[in-house]
């Protein structure tokens, strides 16, 4: 048997959390509590899923900017999205429809990991299904 | 620290003798970037419910994305608003950065709901929500009417172009992490209306800041990011998607229709914005949103929060990037 993963910890913490604190608060605690608990289940989401944003905006920046924009495969700041954004606010790069399809596909993947929940996330995979079925994230046809 | 001796000393003028004047002091939660503790000052036997408004850390420096108004100042625009209608709290004292509980003030408790999701839920404001879009809309042309030369001198006013550079300011200072933010503010450059008018707003008019009860709106609260600027900005910005908890489909705050708010704002002002300047203040208030997410990020990593509700907000720039871009479709 190995040791417990990090997504095993990160499990049990929220488990423990939401099982055994929030029953005991209220008020701004029993808040409080509720925000540390969604905050691991967005880290949780994030391991599983943050090498397909990273690979995704390497191909935008070397699409849109050459291959020199898709920095390093490690780099955990997203150097290929702050370049093309740098090249958007300079006026170095044309707002195009593969472009656009690019940024609707990566909100789409983050929102995911964020807040699968939220109001705008349901709407945009109704508005653009192509794009979410792409990303896995097409919503369920019986919903 | 907030105690109820530190309350009953300030409230000394106003007839509080000692620590046992002041009952029920409680933090509320809700108010992502202010203390709000409700506590009651009781005298002969009579509590007069109260609330105290304090912010304990040094106001945002100048060209941050959100520069909050003094609270001094915001206890001073209280009451030049009451005098156009505007239903808001009663002032009973301001705190300065000397006082103890300083800076802030304490105003009156009003009776009434300010959770987005009770308001919009709950079977007792289901007459309330019919008439609060119109109500909304009569408000905030009265507020509207405030004489710009009465005003408090921190309240900013600049034009659109000057807050568009403060906007691109912001997103070089938080390091260009966000295309769909610069894809929007490039978009907000392009497209800016020629106002036709200026005057003061209240700059975070939305359901959440609402005091609701069961005949509908009892009160505007929070006041910190008045400033002045277009008339239609205050409408546009109480029909963002992050306002609406949800209930998309009711674009006036989650529970009313464009249609209501005009009307109400056109029976009182006598002319309404467009729905083209409405949709230009909803891009607007998305970016907004997602620049107040940053800014938080900001207070966080810098140590000047260090709490995980500052932390936490920063995961909430992706709803306005997914705002943005659903706002955009067919307009870029």
């Amino acid at each position: 048997m190995s040791h417990t993963d990090a997504k095993e910890l990160l499990a049990a913490v929220q488990g423990f959390l939401r099982q055994s604190v929030l029953p005991q608060l209220e008020g701004f605690d029993a808040y409080t509590t509720r925000v540390a608990a969604n905050s691991l289940a967005i880290v949780s989401r994030e391991i599983a899923a943050r090498d397909d944003i990273l690979e995704l905006d390497r191909e935008a920046g070397s699409r849109w900017l050459g291959p020199a924009a898709g920095a390093s495969p490690d780099e955990e700041n997203h150097p290929a999205a702050r370049a093309l954004s740098l090249a958007l606010r300079d006026g170095r790069l044309q707002v195009s429809g593969a472009f656009i399809d690019y940024l609707r596909e990566r909100t789409l993947r983050q929102m995911a990991i964020d807040n699968p929940r939220y109001s705008g996330f349901k709407q945009a995979r109704q508005r653009w299904p192509e794009l979410a079925a792409a990303a896995g994230l097409a919503e369920p046809s019986n919903s | 620290m907030v105690t109820p001796l530190a309350l009953a000393e300030v409230l000394a003028p106003h007839g509080a003798e000692d620590a046992n004047s002041i009952h029920d002091l409680r933090r509320l939660s809700g108010g992502a970037n202010m203390e709000t503790w409700a506590f009651d000052l009781v005298q002969d036997g009579v509590a007069e419910p109260l609330i105290l408004r304090r912010s304990p850390l040094v106001p945002g420096e100048s060209g941050t994305a959100v520069s909050a108004l003094p609270l001094s100042a915001e206890a001073a625009l209280l009451p030049l608003v009451a005098e156009q209608g505007v239903p808001v709290p009663t002032v009973l004292c301001a705190l300065s950065e000397s006082d103890t509980l300083g800076p802030g003030y304490i105003m009156s408790r009003e009776r009434g709901e300010a959770l987005p999701g009770r308001i919009l839920a709950d079977d007792r404001y289901t007459a309330a929500r019919r008439h609060l879009a119109r109500q909304c809309g009569e408000t905030l042309a009265r507020l509207h009417r405030v004489n710009p030369e009465q005003l408090p001198r921190e309240v900013p006013n600049q034009t659109l172009a000057e807050r568009l550079d403060g906007h691109q300011r912001s997103l070089d200072r938080f390091g260009n992490a966000s295309l769909v933010h610069q894809l929007a503010l490039n978009w907000l450059r392009q497209h800016a209306p020629s106002p036709q008018r200026h005057c003061l707003l209240h700059g975070d008019f939305r359901n959440g800041n609402l005091l609701v009860d069961e005949q509908g709106l009892v009160a505007v609260l929070d006041w910190e990011l008045a400033h002045c600027g277009d008339p239609a900005e205050d409408l546009g910005y109480l029909c963002g998607n992050v306002w609406r908890f949800g209930y998309s489909d009711k674009p006036v705050g989650g529970f009313g229709d464009y249609d209501e708010l005009l009307a109400g704002y056109r029976e009182v002002a006598g002319w309404a914005p467009d729905m083209d300047t409405i949709h230009y203040w909803e891009v607007f208030c998305a970016l907004g949103w997602g620049l107040v997410c940053l800014t938080m990020v900001d207070l966080y990593r810098s140590g000047a929060d260090p709490t995980l509700e500052r932390a936490a907000v920063g995961r909430r720039v992706s709803e306005s990037e997914m705002d943005l871009l659903l706002l955009l479709e067919d307009r870029l």
